[in-house]
């Protein structure tokens, strides 16, 4: 290797190492923090994953712009109307990901590497440096006793003392950034080979998964069809939806039924790695005749108001050409009646119709619902993230609740009948303290004879009220 | 009495005492006496805590939910109940009362929306809609509100750290997470004043000056003078304490709703409102806890984001109710 291109590879490894220390560093992290959440909040106050035109509409770039510089062309440039896909923010999730990464690397790992280290004092001058520090005529047994009591491991060289506790402490935190880039790995895993859809399907008919609305670039769709055996509601008494069920059946292209199972909301079915989830419902058509005419099936659509504070699906039937007679008919659900309303007398004439009980309203004018056929909103969704995840969330949890624990280090020695000891503590300093006084007031009494006990009590350190 | 009788003779005692407690706080900061006084406040918080322990009980046995938080009216005295109960904790643990200053009123406000803002038909218990019809559903609200609840104290008491030091300058704090806070300060000279307690000396009492320096005075080889914490050390490390708390219990909060979110609907997470300012809270209070490890940022800084946690766990809470959409907006009246 010439001297010049040692010179290049030394530059290159002092940018290397100077970067490395920015991304795994403390300022970085708290400022990422706070900046991605700042850039969560305006997913959360701009509408989402709207069509062009909303944006268009309510966002002008002339007259009254909003803050002075919202338009919908800004909006539309910086992805804001979809803010949690845009590439910038993913481009700061996978920063976040590398700093933690970084992080555990330059940071976390060392210090737990120094702080599993034992290390031995005799100079009282070291100890000093300890703000809590304190010197008791006692014994080295006498010191090793207490901290023993107080849940400190000791290890002893001569007549100095280490001991430490908590040093899970020390490794939470290494495991909550492990699990937090396995979450991000999951998800990203997730985005990139799986899909989720949503599909309406009348009572009896199948779907498939021929049209994914946005699959990841490596999705594989799969090829079966779900069969919806049956839909159904139930209704509490006072006519409040208890619960949806829908009967589902998996069918091969063989037309062979593969498995079956009735889903309703929190309980899904799983098969080939897809959960098809029971996600909404709706109102697909009424069975209606007049008189002896045969069923004609009407098909419903959700309509815009709200009637009885329920949603509501109808269907209107003209009954002349000029748009003058026709027949409205309403419902708020799979039970109860149907509302048929005709227009083109004087008055609006209602008619409540119950299925299977026709309706005369002359003497030749019969109406009659046979039934009401629901659709079941099926949410089907393929995620090989998920395991990554949940490993991840697991770890989470463990880590974050070790992460509470604080380590806790102690020094000592003796000397002609003295023990010099200090320590310190990376969390808990209040309880650490306490700790530590009652170390030393309880070596004090040993020395001195139980009738001072009382006044020495750590208790007595802060007396309430301090302020 | 029937159980609905219960319910309301413990909803209006929980505000009648907690709006003691508050009023016996504020008089005691304001004039640092009469002793009985804050004791008094003292009590009111825990009694406060019993009586809304048993209009959760009246309410859970009456309406035969898994757990009695389906309405806001139940998850709005839960989280009163949770400040009650960390406040008497951090009070045992801190020895200190002035926490009760901040986290006193809000407890106060919480019963007072619950049982007079909010309308009658909101107060009482209803069915479930199939949505929450899940065992999840105890798993994830009453950790998530119990987080909300720590939290909070946590902040307030971040908050009472900001105020005891608002005249101070140079702070320099022991509860920093690397180590340097485990050093000795050179300079002894504190950043709260007020005038030394001195207790009477015998042999070795511990003599608790205000200062935060505390000396041990014995007949046998002049002990060095053990430095403890003053009033700012004990506020700042009782917030820092909840925060490390609340912190683990709003991340489990979060990831049983993300679990149970995935198992019902097929979605860990779906950017929904409140989902993503709970990730905020979380993120704010993430870079509370890292802000405490980094050197130079001991005292105020990480105070003040503490500060911002309180005002976030609000928005969370109730605020994102308010655009009433996305996953979580039932059981509400907005």
């Amino acid at each position: 290797m010439t001297s010049n291109s040692f010179k290049k590879n030394l530059f290159w490894l002092g940018v290397q190492r100077e970067l490395l220390s920015i991304l795994g560093s403390l300022p970085l992290a708290i400022t990422l923090f706070l900046v991605i959440a700042l850039c969560s909040t305006v997913g959360t106050v701009l509408p989402q994953q709207e069509g062009p035109q909303y944006y268009q509409q309510n966002y002008p770039d002339q007259g009254k712009v909003l803050f002075g510089f919202l338009t919908w062309k800004v909006i539309l440039a910086l992805g804001l109307n979809d803010v949690y896909r845009a590439w910038w923010f993913l481009a700061l999730l996978i920063l976040f990901g590398t700093s933690l990464a970084t992080c555990s690397f330059l940071r976390q790992i060392p210090m737990l590497k120094s702080a599993r280290k034992w290390r031995f004092y005799d100079n009282p001058k070291r100890l000093k440096k300890f703000a809590l520090f304190t010197e008791v005529p006692a014994t080295l047994e006498q010191l090793i006793q207490e901290f023993q009591q107080k849940g400190f491991q000791i290890h002893t060289e001569g007549q100095k003392i280490y001991g430490h506790k908590g040093l899970l402490g020390r490794v939470g935190p290494i495991i909550v950034h492990v699990s937090i880039i396995l979450i991000l790995l999951g998800g990203m895993l997730g985005a990139l080979t799986g899909f989720k859809t949503q599909s309406m399907t009348p009572d009896g008919e199948q779907f498939d998964f021929h049209q994914l609305t946005s699959p990841g670039p490596w999705t594989v769709a799969p090829k079966w069809q779900v069969k919806v055996n049956r839909f159904w509601i139930d209704y509490r008494p006072d006519g409040s939806i208890k619960q949806f069920y829908s009967d589902l059946s998996i069918i091969d292209t063989d037309g062979k039924e593969k498995a079956r199972k009735t889903i309703s909301v929190n309980d899904p079915m799983n098969y080939d790695g897809v959960s098809l989830y029971q996600a909404s419902w709706g109102v697909d058509s009424i069975l209606f005749r007049v008189n002896d005419t045969p069923w004609v099936k009407i098909p419903m659509r959700p309509l815009e108001q709200v009637i009885n504070g329920k949603e509501t699906w109808g269907a209107i039937i003209p009954l002349d050409n000029n748009d003058q007679a026709k027949m409205v008919l309403a419902t708020n659900g799979l039970q109860g009646t149907v509302q048929a309303i005709l227009f083109g007398a004087k008055q609006p004439i209602p008619i409540s119709l119950k299925p299977g009980v026709p309706a005369e309203l002359t003497p030749s004018l019969r109406l009659e619902v046979k039934g009401v056929t629901g659709a079941t909103g099926i949410q089907s969704k393929k995620d090989p993230g998920t395991v990554l995840v949940y490993t991840g969330f697991g770890l989470l949890m463990i880590g974050v609740m070790m992460s509470y624990l604080s380590h806790s280090q102690v020094w000592g020695f003796a000397k002609d009948g003295v023990v010099y000891f200090a320590g310190r503590t990376n969390r808990a300093q209040i309880t650490f303290e306490r700790e530590f006084m009652s170390v030393a007031s309880n070596l004090q009494n040993r020395q001195s004879g139980p009738s001072d006990v009382i006044r020495a009590e750590p208790s007595a350190l802060s007396k309430e009220p301090r302020r | 009495m029937n159980l609905v009788d219960i319910q309301n003779v413990l909803d209006n005692a929980s505000f009648a005492t907690l709006g003691v407690a508050t009023l016996s706080y504020w008089v005691y900061a304001a004039f640092k006496k009469p002793k009985w006084i804050s004791d008094l406040a003292s009590i009111g918080m825990s009694i406060a805590a019993l009586t809304t322990t048993g209009l959760l009980v009246a309410r859970w046995i009456e309406s035969g939910h898994p757990f009695p938080v389906s309405n806001l009216y139940e998850s709005l005295f839960f989280l009163c109940w949770c400040i009650c109960a960390v406040h008497v904790g951090a009070e045992w643990f801190s020895r200190e009362r002035l926490i009760g200053v901040f986290t006193a009123p809000v407890a106060t406000l919480l019963a007072a929306f619950a049982s007079l803002v909010l309308p009658a038909n909101m107060q009482t218990s209803a069915p479930l809609v199939p949505a929450l019809q899940s065992n999840w559903l105890m798993m994830h609200v009453s950790v998530m509100i119990l987080s909300y609840g720590t939290l909070l104290v946590g902040s307030l008491a971040s908050i009472a750290y900001l105020w005891v030091t608002r005249k101070a300058k140079n702070l320099e704090l022991r509860g920093s997470s690397i180590g340097t806070g485990g050093y000795r300060r050179v300079d002894k000279a504190e950043t709260v004043q007020s005038e030394p307690k001195t207790s009477p000396q015998t042999s070795y009492a511990f003599q608790n000056a205000e200062g935060g320096t505390l000396t041990m005075e014995t007949e046998a080889p002049v002990a060095t003078a053990l430095q403890t914490s003053s009033l700012a050390d004990i506020l700042d490390n009782t917030s820092y304490r909840l925060i490390g708390l609340g912190f683990p219990l709003l991340t489990i909060g979060i990831i049983a709703g993300a679990v149970w979110a995935n198992e019902a609907w097929g979605s860990y997470w779906s950017w929904d409102p409140k989902e993503t300012w709970s990730l905020i809270t979380w993120l704010v209070f993430a870079a509370y806890l890292h802000s405490r490890l980094t050197i130079g940022w001991q005292g105020r800084k990480p105070a003040l984001l503490a500060s911002l946690g309180f005002v976030v766990v609000w928005i969370t809470y109730l605020g994102v109710n308010l655009l009433g959409t996305g996953l979580h907006s039932y059981g509400w009246f907005f």
